[in-house]
């Protein structure tokens, strides 16, 4: 099933820019649930809690503390709290946002306009780059630039061009590990439901396969967020604890 | 990146764009969360944790007052029993020194008045034989004047009963 993307070019300075506006869509789309979400969770604060939502937060954090400090030190990695969770959040909403329903605009190209934004690579490899420049800033910051050149040296010399090597993979693999877990699962629920449009018989046929591959999707989601957010911890923690 | 990534439709300015918006929304995304959310809860969260602690830290104190009160109150306990034992003890012996004199005071009182009831009665004895022995002598007399029926001094015949009397008193 060949999906359109509704796109839009403007000129900047000369360069042309496009945006896929169905992504640039849920991409908002996702941060306002996000935002809204954790911010009517978060009213009536209470260091005594009254309230589900409130202890509900509160897990979430303790959780994302507990991928942090399994990485490394509170001390250094106390500072990385508020990203992981904004992070583990955000990608974790993304994932969900396909699967309860697509929305087809009824144009010749199909233009595919509700999905997740993870299901879209340059989200995925955005984010992912993110993190590593991350890592890199915070290793040169918390230890240095000598010692941070010297990690790419280590344990021996010819080491180097891999280690060097090594910055891109991570890349490519924390932001695509995303992206295909997310567009297969997407590519999976469109095939099921043109097995189940396509009559009686196929509706028959694809509803439970329909319903476990949405259960397990949502696992999946659930587990790739948190995936991201470990990997990108552990990639922080490689360059910026000191005995790595 | 359609020929990099597979199901990718994207053209290389269009990552571009999708970057720059994903970027921008991130970014922003993590400011207002971290500012009205995560700033909040972990403020009360560390309210909590630094309360919790005081609390224990107050509650150590609080006993280790308490064992301290304890030992003062057990010492002040033991103090007063001793106390109130030696009280007892010095109530008894006064008790017993004051029944001993009590006891002996009875004893010398009814010795004294028994002498005096032994004296008195030797006293109205002697009274009474002597009451017995005149009036023995005057019956004497009677009977002397009538069975002889002579009259005779009755000095003389007293003074003469007596003799009588005094040399059988002295038999």
């Amino acid at each position: 099933m060949e999906h359109g993307n509704p796109m839009w070019t403007i000129d900047v300075f000369g360069l042309p820019i496009t945006f896929n506006l169905s992504t640039a869509l849920m991409i908002v789309v996702s941060s306002l649930i996000v935002f809204l979400i954790a911010f009517f969770m978060t009213r009536n604060l209470a260091v005594k809690p009254t309230g589900k939502s409130q202890v509900l937060m509160e897990v979430l954090m303790n959780f994302v503390k507990g991928i942090i400090s399994g990485n490394m030190a509170w001390k250094q990695g106390g500072r990385f709290h508020f990203l992981a969770l904004t992070l583990i959040l955000y990608i974790f909403v993304s994932n969900m946002l396909g699967l309860p329903f697509a929305f087809v605009a009824p144009n010749d190209d199909h233009d595919l306009w509700w999905k997740s934004p993870t299901a879209d690579p340059s989200v995925t490899l955005t984010l992912a780059s993110l993190m590593i420049v991350l890592t890199h800033y915070y290793g040169i910051k918390m230890r240095g630039t000598k010692a941070y050149l010297k990690s790419y040296v280590q344990p021996v010399w010819f080491m180097a061009p891999f280690k060097f090597i090594e910055e891109f993979t991570y890349n490519l693999t924390l932001g695509l590990r995303l992206y295909g877990n997310i567009y297969a699962g997407e590519i999976l629920l469109a095939l099921l439901i043109m097995v189940m449009a396509s009559g009686a018989i196929g509706f028959i046929g694809g509803f439970i396969p329909m319903m476990i591959w949405q259960g397990f999707s949502i696992y999946i989601g659930a587990i790739q967020a948190f995936i991201f957010v470990m990997l990108s911890m552990v990639y922080l923690s490689h360059k910026v604890s000191d005995d790595h | 990146m359609e020929f990099l990534i597979l199901g990718a439709t994207d053209t290389v300015p269009a990552a571009i764009g999708n970057s720059l918006i994903q970027l921008l929304t991130f970014l922003i995304l993590l400011g207002a969360l971290s500012y009205f959310v995560w700033k909040p809860l972990k403020k009360v969260m560390d309210e909590r944790e630094q309360l919790i602690h005081s609390e224990i830290d107050d509650a150590e104190q609080r006993r280790m007052e308490a064992v301290k009160l304890k030992e003062e109150n057990e010492a002040v306990l033991r103090e007063t029993q001793a106390e109130i034992s030696e009280m007892m003890d010095n109530a008894k012996q006064q008790a017993k020194k004051e029944q001993e004199a009590i006891i002996h005071d009875a004893n010398t009182r009814a010795n004294q008045m028994m002498e005096t009831a032994k004296a008195d009665i030797e006293r109205e004895k002697e009274k009474a034989i002597r009451d017995i022995n005149d009036q023995v002598a005057d019956i004497s007399v009677l009977i002397a004047e009538k069975m002889i029926s002579k009259e005779i001094n009755q000095k003389d015949q007293k003074d003469l009963v007596a003799r009588y009397l005094q040399e059988a008193g002295g038999k």
